[in-house]
């Protein structure tokens, strides 16, 4: 067979995934003879270097440098230095950097905890109060049921959900983060850990994106930007979803403490409910770790890049600017975008529960139709529909999920943990199983709607945003279906 | 605060809107509505570059995205004597060498932004690592103010900086500051507006190079004289051209460095190169 | 009814064709794209051999491609017949027919070249950026070089600097089809002192690639020459003897320009320091390529630096030295490609204060 077809010199193709950095350069348009003979000069003249032409400037710029800064600084003893350095070998040391890192995490935790379970009662009560004045003045206006339900009972009260859960742990965590990061401690938490992220193909900056996502997975998204290398940065990126976001904390907790705790005397109850979220943590970590390693396989393939990275002196935190940048840049960004997909979350479930088809709900409904889906991994239909409806913002999956079992009009307020307990193992036939199923979906299914649209943002590939999405997904319901899987196997045997 | 005598033509309320560096400032999104003076602030990460930049703006700050990129901006405004300065944090860097995305950003936004002025943080305890970057900065452009930061820190560890002798071997003003205290903030925005004004002539130092490379630049800078006549950085281009930066080698093709030298000609002429003793760098 | 189902089978195989086959229908426009590449990724294989061969000085005869290539006598013969058809052959001389004396015409070159530069530039990607193991990166490479146009390839070597050699050592054609010459000697012919830098290690065939990588045998590294034995040569690397067998040497080019230091037995790896000394920094090894080169150099890791390893964590890996006032982490990795020479350790100072080096204020 011959062709006819004159093969074309190199043709214009796209250029291959990472270097899109380096493309976004304007056309030429204009061409000039004298320019384009400059630049060949050049092209040869730098051929024709002894040595590298950048490695000669580098040095140069150095040692004039060094030269000016030898004739105008003087030191007289280095007494501070020598404090930095104290430090720093402490908490880098070979033997206590790893617990100092861990023992600060946990205060950091427990703090955000126990300070953020004050303020969201309170926030909670206020803002559930101004509903009932809300729906008291729609009512006295003589506004239609459907519509005081939707813009209260629905919008509203998913507002005020995200928010009243939301919000005060990251106006705890957050401010405590920018503390450590002013101070100077971050780096260091990078540098103890490096070697662990290397061998899964990482950078040890991820630590702190990943600690970033404790907080909040959108900004520790949006934190992997420290991360030079375009693919180290994208493990980041589709890793971050496994650390537990304050919006997945209520309902570890929650499990914690009603299945876990519960099997321990009341005295070691409190422990065994952080021993557990501690042991999520970990095995949120271990995750991030294997899958990074997976990706640096697979789709991202490569070695780690260098590790350079400055250690700054430690500095004393300027306590305005962080409140300052934690609340304004973090805090209220966050919670902003949040509020966004909450409403009309808000509006979907309300819609759900009010929308009857013959006897029953749209939401009993669909909970039925997703029954066989749940039971497959262990969970139910509920649980199933409330991960859908709580795609745009995770910290509504608990009410919703009450809301569905109690067959109840709207989202419900927690009635407290027996209340919750009741419902789920008495009416609902919850067990220890479901729990741990149901706590390792938490902390690996798909990443909320502010998250994935933080990713689109950052890596501008839908491609890579609907990895970021699925894969996590995927592994949960791998997960949660092997557990399941073995469980009805030992059941059969046992 | 000592008033500083008002030489420059572009007074408070200077429509400046179509002057072709504005242009392209605006490009780089930034809104140029009501402000006399552009200034930019460069400077290694922690050396207390947002210090400077959030003492100087207080919470007149807008935090966003540069255009069409994933790297953070903050831009602020103040008032000094009279005249309305706008100030941009560009992305702290260690270099303009790298080529990684924040340094492309602060490279374009002083080479073709041209703001009136930069202000180069720099760490007073590690001087050598950030005059690495300002001996950069001094390449492109002659307006550079350097602003050794962290003199309290510097003092505590017993490290004293001679800024009346690194002013005369850097041949640009240098200003002690605190930032975190505000202390010689004050002086410092005196000398920047000297030297936009023109009131304080720098002859930034250029960097010495073996004897191979200079004879090499020697021969660009002729070629590009001929092309973009006036370009005052065209040692610099050429430097850039023989380290192979494909950003450069594009505006040298596209006329865009040309066009930069158009630019020049509009700008007010400096009074006359007197070496105006540096006050306020003690 | 054995009509209809013959007259159905006739225009459902008309239907099919035209659909799937035909060029000017959709399915057969893509065969025909698909062939239309595989063709051109054919051809340009066949350009690169021969520009390849002719940098070796070996003749580019029909045999030969056939058997680098891995393709028939028959196969060669039809595509180097159509690739003459198109101009980007000619054969001179009587032996016409049989492919001796087959040369690229001027338009040959370019494109040759192109595929040359498209494939060496993309291995440096790869090593450098991607950081792919080099073992893998000629098969990669050999994929990538298809479809790469020329204003790929224009960014591509912007963003890498301008790199004058892969990772290998081979050069790297320049965008206007400059290509230097192979400047090493092959090992087995070498003659000259007993110190060595590797300039070129070949990648081809891949298993003695690797038992060369295992060897630490890379280029930019410094070889002394110990002792030959059977046909196998003895050389010390980084201070540890190696043997290397006959079958190697031809695939390891070497020359004479050994900077001074190379020999100078205080000099040793960064990563060798033991916390708490100080030393000066004598050279970045050539294997530190790409971002991390510049990286490090913009922390002001050149030479003539003054480094003092300060920090070791947990894993010992990274540590963190004093560089000019700050304090850097370095892999092992690389500061193990990072040679310095110990210095008494003057702690106050991260610059020296020297008196002779004077700023050069030309204002």
């Amino acid at each position: 067979m011959r062709f006819q077809e004159p093969p074309e010199l190199p043709s214009h193709t796209p250029l291959p995934t990472g270097l899109a950095g380096a493309a976004g350069f304007p056309e030429v348009t204009v061409t000039q003879a004298p320019a384009e003979a400059i630049l060949s000069r050049a092209d040869a003249l730098r051929r024709d270097f002894q040595t590298n032409f950048r490695d000669q400037m580098v040095e140069s710029i150095y040692s004039q440098a060094m030269a000016l800064a030898a004739r105008s600084v003087r030191r007289d003893g280095n007494n501070r230095w020598d404090l930095d350095q104290r430090i720093d070998r402490i908490v880098t040391s070979p033997v206590w950097g790893l617990p100092i890192m861990a023992g600060m995490l946990a205060v950091v935790f427990w703090i955000t905890i126990v300070g953020a379970n004050v303020f969201s009662e309170l926030l909670f009560d206020g803002l559930f109060l101004v509903e009932s004045w809300g729906v008291s003045l729609f009512e006295w206006l003589g506004a239609p049921w459907w519509l005081t339900g939707f813009l209260w009972n629905g919008v509203y009260r998913g507002l005020a959900w995200v928010v009243s859960v939301m919000l005060p742990p990251m106006a705890i965590f957050f401010p405590m983060f920018t503390i450590l990061e002013d101070l100077g401690y971050l780096p260091r938490v990078a540098f103890n850990l490096d070697w662990i992220f290397r061998r899964a193909g990482a950078h040890g900056k991820q630590s702190l994106t990943m600690a970033m996502g404790f907080g909040c997975n959108a900004a520790g998204v949006i934190a992997t930007r420290i991360i030079d290398s375009p693919r180290e940065r994208m493990i980041a990126i589709l890793t971050n979803n496994f650390v537990p976001c304050n919006g997945r904390w209520p309902t570890l907790i929650m499990l914690a403490t009603l299945f876990v705790a519960a099997e321990f005397p009341p005295a070691v109850a409190s422990l065994a409910a952080a021993g557990t979220l501690l042991l999520v943590v970990l095995l949120g970590v271990l995750v991030t770790l294997v899958v990074s390693a997976v990706l640096t396989r697979t789709w991202l393939k490569g070695a780690a890049s260098a590790f350079t990275l400055e250690l700054p002196p430690y500095r004393r935190p300027s306590i305005l600017r962080i409140l300052y940048t934690s609340l304004m840049d973090r805090t209220l960004f966050v919670l902003y975008r949040a509020m966004w997909t909450a409403a009309p979350a808000g509006a979907l479930i309300w819609v759900l529960a009010n929308v009857r088809v013959g006897d029953e709900s749209l939401a009993t409904m669909f909970a039925r139709m997703l029954q066989p889906l749940g039971r497959a991994i262990g969970l139910d239909g509920a649980v199933m529909l409330a991960y859908i409806i709580a795609i745009p913002a995770n910290e509504i999956v608990v009410p919703t999920l009450m809301m569905v079992y109690a067959k109840s009009s709207m989202m419900m307020q927690e009635g407290g943990y027996e209340a919750i307990r009741v419902l789920l193992v008495d009416q609902n036939g919850w067990t220890m199983l479901t729990a741990v199923s149901l706590m390792l979906f938490s902390l690996l299914h798909n990443p909320c709607g502010t998250t994935i649209l933080t990713i689109w943002k950052e890596t501008g590939s839908l491609r890579w945003t609907l990895l970021g999405a699925l894969m996590p997904l995927a592994i949960a319901f791998g997960v949660c279906f092997a557990l399941a899987s073995v469980a009805r196997l030992l059941g059969a045997a046992g | 605060m000592a008033a500083t005598k008002q030489t420059n033509p572009t007074a408070p309320g200077h429509d400046c809107g179509t002057c072709a560096s504005r242009v392209e400032l605006e490009q780089m999104g930034i809104r140029l509505d009501s402000w006399d003076h552009v200034v930019a602030l460069a400077g290694n990460p922690n050396t207390g570059k947002s210090s400077v930049f959030n003492s100087l703006t207080g919470l007149k700050q807008h935090v966003g995205n540069w255009p069409g990129k994933t790297v953070s901006r903050a831009e602020g405004g103040f008032r000094f004597n009279g005249l309305r300065y706008k100030l941009v944090d560009l992305p702290g860097t260690y270099s303009l060498l790298s080529a990684s995305k924040d340094e492309e950003i602060s490279r374009d936004f002083i080479l073709f932004g041209k703001p009136d002025c930069i202000i180069v943080v720099a760490d007073a305890t590690a001087l050598e690592r950030n005059l690495n970057l300002a001996l950069q900065v001094m390449e492109i452009t002659g307006k550079v103010v350097l602003c050794v930061n962290l003199l309290d820190e510097a003092k505590r560890k017993g490290i004293t900086v001679d800024l009346r002798s690194l002013s005369r071997d850097l041949g640009v003003p240098c200003v002690g500051t605190v930032a975190r205290t505000g202390e010689g903030l004050g002086d410092l925005m005196r000398v920047v507006a000297a030297v936009i004004a023109g009131e304080v002539a720098t002859v930034p130092i250029r960097t010495q190079v073996p004897a191979e490379v200079e004879r090499a630049l020697d021969e660009l800078v002729m070629m590009i004289e001929g092309v973009a006549p006036g370009l005052p950085n065209a040692r610099w281009v050429a430097c850039r051209l023989l380290d192979g930066d494909l950003r450069i080698r594009q505006a040298l093709l596209s006329g865009e460095l040309a066009r930069l030298t158009d630019r020049q000609q509009d700008a007010p002429v400096a009074a006359a190169p007197s070496l105006v003793s540096i006050q306020g760098a003690q | 009814m054995t009509t209809i189902l013959i007259v159905a089978l006739v225009l459902g195989g008309w239907l099919l064709y035209t659909l799937l086959v035909h060029p000017s229908m959709p399915g057969g426009q893509f065969l025909a794209s698909r062939r239309r590449r595989h063709e051109r990724a054919f051809w340009e294989d066949v350009l690169r051999q021969i520009l390849l061969m002719r940098q070796e000085g070996r003749p580019a005869s029909e045999e030969a491609l056939a058997g680098a290539l891995g393709k028939s006598l028959t196969v060669i013969r039809g595509v180097l017949l159509r690739m003459t058809d198109h101009g980007l052959l000619e054969t001179n001389g009587p032996g016409q027919g049989k492919g001796e004396g087959l040369r690229l015409t001027a338009s040959g070159e370019r494109w040759a070249l192109h595929v040359l530069r498209a494939h060496r530039l993309w291995e440096s990607y790869l090593a450098d950026e991607a950081r792919l193991p080099m073992e893998r990166l000629h098969h990669q490479a050999e994929q990538a070089e298809h479809r790469l146009s020329e204003k790929d390839l224009e960014v591509l070597d912007a963003h890498l600097g301008y790199p004058l050699a892969d990772p290998h050592g081979d050069p790297i054609p320049s965008a206007e089809g400059f290509l230097a010459e192979a400047r090493g000697i092959a090992l087995q012919r070498w003659e000259g002192g007993e110190a060595v830098r590797v300039v070129h290690v070949e990648d081809e065939p891949v298993e003695l690639f690797e038992q060369l990588l295992a060897r630490g045998i890379r280029p930019g590294i410094h070889l002394r020459l110990v002792a030959t034995r059977q046909g196998a040569l003895e050389v010390e690397v980084d201070g540890q003897k190696v043997l290397l067998p006959p079958e190697l040497l031809a695939n390891i080019e070497v020359e004479a320009d050994v900077p001074v230091w190379a020999s100078d037995p205080s000099v040793r790896k960064l990563s060798q320091l033991e916390t708490g000394s100080a030393a000066e920094v004598v050279a970045l090894s050539e294997a530190i390529r790409g971002f991390s080169r510049r990286r490090l150099m913009d922390f002001g890791v050149t030479r003539g630096a003054h480094v003092e390893p300060v920090l070791d964590n947990a894993f010992g890996d990274p540590r963190a030295y004093r560089v000019r006032g700050a304090t850097i982490g370095i892999r092992n990795e690389q500061a193990e490609q990072i040679w310095v020479r110990a210095v008494q350790g003057h702690h106050a100072t991260d610059s020296p204060q020297n008196p002779a080096v004077q700023a050069g204020a030309e204002v």
